[in-house]
Order: C-alpha cells, then sequence, then structure tokens
C-alpha cells in the first residue's frame, strides 16, 4: 500500500512537471473574457442586437411552411426545402447566407475568395443566380412529359396561350401598386404556375424579391384544386361542362420524336432568350421519346432532379431573410399572386368558350384551365369537374394538352419578359 | 405610380401576349406540316388520316364499342399474343451498404391503439 502511495506521488510529480509551463501560459488568458466572448458568440445573445428579433418571425413562418409542406402536403418536396433554408438563414449569428454577395443583382466574385465571409447557403445560391437549377430541373421536366395529348390535338396551344394573359394583366397590375418594371415582370410570372420558370425569371430580375414569389408560387401551385373550381364553374354552364370530346388520334413516335426538335430550334430563333428553358425542357423529352438514352432519361427524371430539387428549395429558401420578407411587398406578393392565378385560370376557360363559336366538334372549356401550366395537377382538376358534371366524360388525356403547353407557354412568357426588362 | 410610362407598360403587355399567341400558332402550323409530312412519308392518304381524326363518339361503332369487340373476338378465338420465349434477369437486389442497410434502421416500435 505504501508503495502504491509512492509510485501515485511520483506520478503525480512528473504530471505536474509536464503542466506547468502551460499553465504559465494560462495565466495570460483572461478567462472570465473568454467565457462572455462565447456567450456573446451564441445566437441567443444576437437575437437581442438591433431588429435581429425579427428572426423569430421568419423562423415562426419556416414553422407554419413545415406544417403546410408535412401536414397539409402543399408541395411538400419544394415546400419543405425552401422552409428549411429559410430557417437556416434566419438564424443569427450562423452566417450561412449573405445577401450582400449578390447585391445588385450581380454576383460578388471578389468577395468569395475569402471563405471565411462565405457560408454554404452562398455556394449553394449560385445554381440559382447563374440560372442553373432551374434549366436542370426543366430537363428533369421534360423526360417526365408527354407531349402526345399536344400533337394530337395542337389547337391546344391556344389554350396555352391563352392562361398566359394572367402573366401580362398581373405585370400591369403589378405596376399599378408601384413596383417596378423588373418587379411586376418577376410577379407576373407566378400567373405561369411553373415553378423553375418563375426562380429563372426573378433571379434574373429582381432577386430580392425571390423568397415571397418562390413561396406564393409553389404555395398557390398547391391550393391549383381549391382555386380553379370556382372560376371554372363560374365562367361555364352546366351544358358546357357535359361537352364529352372527341377521342384523341394515336400519335406516332416519329412526330414524338421530330417535336422537340421542331420546338427548339423554332423558339430559340425567334426568342433567343427563352432557348435556356425550352432548350432543356425539349433536351429532356429527347430523351424521353427516342427510347436510346433510358439510363439518362431515367437519371435526370429522378437522381439529377431530386439533388437539384433540394439545393433549389434551399438556396431559395435562403434569400427569404427577415428584412426581405418581413414587408408589405411580400403581402402585396402574395395578394397578386392568387389574383395572376385566378386570371391564368379564367383565360383559358374563355378562349375556349370562344373557340366552341367556331368549331364543328366543341371543346370542353374547363380542359382551358389547365392552361396554368401546374403539370399534372390543374389537367386532373378539369377532369374532376368534368365528372362532377357528367361522370362518364374522361377530360384527363384532353387537358394534358393545354397543360403541356402552358409549360412552353409560360416559359416563351419569361423569355420576352427577359427579352424586355432584362 | 406617376414615374410607371404606361405607354410602354401596355407595349410590353401588347408586344408579350402577341409573341405568345404568334409563336404558338405558327407552332400549331408547324406541327400540322411536320404531321402532314411524316404521313406522306409513311404512304398515308390524306383520306384515311382524315377518316382516323373524325371518329366521334356519337359515331358507331364508338371507340369504347371498337374496344369491347375486339375484346370478344379475343376470347371467342381464344387468341393469344406471341410469346418471344426471351427469358431476361432484371437485376432487382442492391449492394450492401451501410447507409441503406435496414438492419441499422430497425427499431423496437412500440404498440400502440
Amino acid at each position: 500500500m505504501k508503495q502504491i502511495k509512492h509510485y501515485l506521488f511520483r506520478i503525480a510529480a512528473f504530471a505536474g512537471l509536464l503542466i506547468a509551463p502551460f499553465a504559465a501560459r494560462a495565466e495570460e488568458v483572461d478567462l472570465g473574457g473568454s467565457i462572455a466572448k462565447f456567450l456573446n458568440d451564441t445566437g441567443f445573445a444576437h437575437l437581442s442586437d438591433g431588429n435581429n428579433w425579427l428572426c423569430l418571425v421568419m423562423i415562426a413562418v419556416a414553422c407554419l411552411l413545415f406544417y403546410l409542406a408535412i401536414v397539409r402536403k402543399f408541395e411538400p418536396l419544394l415546400l419543405l426545402p425552401i422552409a428549411f433554408g429559410m430557417l437556416l438563414t434566419n438564424l443569427p449569428g450562423a452566417g450561412l447566407y449573405h445577401a450582400e454577395l449578390f447585391e445588385g443583382g450581380h454576383v460578388h466574385w471578389a468577395d468569395f475568395v475569402d471563405a471565411n465571409n462565405v457560408g454554404l447557403l452562398d455556394y449553394l445560391y449560385l445554381g440559382v443566380k447563374l440560372g442553373i437549377y432551374p434549366c436542370i430541373i426543366f430537363i428533369g421536366v421534360g423526360a417526365m412529359t408527354d407531349f402526345g395529348p399536344l400533337l394530337a390535338n395542337p389547337k391546344s396551344f391556344l389554350l396555352g396561350a391563352a392562361a398566359q394573359i394572367g402573366i401580362f394583366a398581373t405585370f400591369l397590375g403589378a405596376l399599378a401598386i408601384g413596383f417596378t418594371y423588373a418587379e411586376a415582370g418577376s410577379i407576373g410570372i407566378i400567373g405561369g404556375a411553373d415553378g423553375p420558370t418563375a426562380i429563372y425569371l426573378t433571379s434574373k430580375l429582381s432577386p430580392s424579391l425571390l423568397g415571397p414569389i418562390a413561396v406564393a408560387a409553389y404555395s398557390y401551385m398547391a391550393l391549383v384544386p381549391v382555386i380553379q373550381p370556382p372560376i371554372m364553374k363560374m365562367l361555364t354552364t352546366q351544358k358546357e361542362r357535359e361537352i364529352v370530346m372527341q377521342q384523341l388520334r394515336m400519335v406516332s413516335k416519329t412526330e414524338k420524336i421530330i417535336f422537340p426538335i421542331v420546338v427548339t430550334v423554332f423558339v430559340s430563333l425567334l426568342l433567343p432568350s427563352a432557348a435556356p428553358l425550352i432548350g432543356c425542357l425539349m433536351l429532356g423529352n429527347l430523351m424521353r421519346e427516342s427510347g436510346v438514352v433510358e439510363r439518362l432519361s431515367k437519371t435526370v427524371q429522378n437522381e439529377l432532379m431530386n439533388i437539384t430539387t433540394i439545393f433549389l428549395g434551399i438556396s431559395v429558401g435562403a434569400t427569404a431573410t427577415a428584412s426581405a420578407f418581413l414587408n408589405l411587398q411580400t403581402l402585396a406578393i402574395l395578394l397578386i399572386g392568387i389574383l395572376a392565378f385566378g386570371l391564368g385560370s379564367a383565360g383559358g376557360v374563355l378562349l375556349a368558350k370562344f373557340m366552341n363559336l367556331f368549331l364543328k366538334n366543341k371543346i370542353n372549356p374547363l380542359i382551358g384551365s389547365a392552361g396554368v401550366s401546374a403539370v399534372p395537377m390543374a389537367a386532373r382538376v378539369s377532369q374532376n369537374v368534368g365528372q362532377e358534371a357528367n361522370p362518364g366524360n374522361f377530360l384527363l388525356m384532353h387537358a394534358m394538352g393545354p397543360n403541356v403547353a402552358g409549360v412552353i407557354g409560360s416559359a416563351v412568357a419569361a423569355g420576352i419578359l427577359l427579352s424586355f426588362l432584362g | 405610380m406617376l414615374a410607371i410610362n404606361w405607354g410602354y407598360a401596355l407595349l410590353v403587355t401588347g408586344m408579350g401576349i402577341g409573341t405568345v399567341f404568334l409563336l404558338l400558332v405558327v407552332l400549331i402550323w408547324v406541327i400540322s406540316l411536320q404531321t402532314k409530312a411524316i404521313h406522306a412519308g409513311s404512304g398515308l392518304t390524306k383520306s384515311v388520316t382524315h377518316a382516323q381524326t373524325t371518329v366521334g363518339t356519337d359515331e358507331h361503332p364508338t371507340p369504347h364499342e371498337q374496344a369491347a369487340i375486339a375484346m370478344a373476338m379475343h376470347l371467342y378465338l381464344d387468341a393469344h399474343d406471341e410469346e418471344p420465349h426471351v427469358i431476361t434477369i432484371q437485376e432487382v437486389e442492391r449492394r450492401y451498404s451501410p447507409w441503406s442497410s435496414k438492419i441499422y434502421s430497425m427499431r423496437n416500435m412500440t404498440m400502440t391503439k
């Protein structure tokens, strides 16, 4: 026992000798100051600085979006990452996103050199700012889209065009309440009901509105089954809703393969600013229809699109900082956005009614509302409302024509706004 | 609002709507031409194409009736599709990965009402 004590004493003495130099240096460090600095660096301490308490409001907004995405299943694939991006960017002190790196609508590349001042979300946001994510998503959308119903009934293009009236009417409405041209163009595109197009155009025209516009676009797209039916019923009679349309003809594989090539060349030559969106959409479609690159087609439909959706959602959500989101502009955007959706739906229905004045084979006006490009939700709404009026009526494939025409139409409208206002 | 040049705004709107319609109308024309060219190339006459496209649900036999007749004939004649007799194996088994292993995600769930 005595020997053990002796050994222990020697070990303690040796350890003391080793620690002594460090302990001597430690005297120079202000322990109290270090703890105070640590406490001041926490996010809780930052909450009391200036207007940082607004971050708590934004965290509550993010939680509301989580509720809508998880419980109410409102476009969860995008709303959930958007809400999480919103949560991350509003954590004081975390420094994940710096709006000043993208101030004035430009990427301040020089500031990216100092990695200490750049957050993770700043790097991810570059994909939005440079217009990469929306285009990749459009490749996936193209690979998932069947243009067969549109080719079988090309008149559907007109309904897809009519639904874009909502974009331009909203553009005028936004100008009237005081938005600039670029902002009004970005708000108007909500009426196209096409998330990637809305994000693409807004990131080019008015990046400061990206958060509110993305939230409005995706929230309203999820609410298509709620927003559209009253408008459709209000503008049509029971007799019109009961119209049974003639069966669509078969479309050959050759037609489906030539279509994306023709559209890309034609639209890009006429409207070069729409080329990135249309080109990517048609590239994906050609992969699908050609049938020779099945692996690529599956990849763009699944893995590539899913990965891009995560990055797009998080980085778009990151732009919704308290200063950019909590203002009257956001409220105005949310209000005008729903108007844009309504006008787009109404435009398609009214043009279908107008076309019926001249057509021998009548079309059911309900398919007009599918011209807003919320694929395939808007087509399903046409089907459901049509079956309420006539249970034996199947409008789904007929509505898919205007629906996919709406995707092309909204991309074209975005190209026009970009060339005029960009 | 006063700072807005409404003339320009209306020009953008008019040009925008006009261009969308013009472009899509021309696309209708292009697609119709494309369809005609393909049908001409494949030896289909115009009259046949026209007849195909004008089969309406108010004419008999309707497409639904045609499907019913075809199904009845198929069952009556006891016809079967010709099988290619080629057996292919599509591998559905995934390689083991600790990231997706079921073992690591097993939980003892308590039963609740």
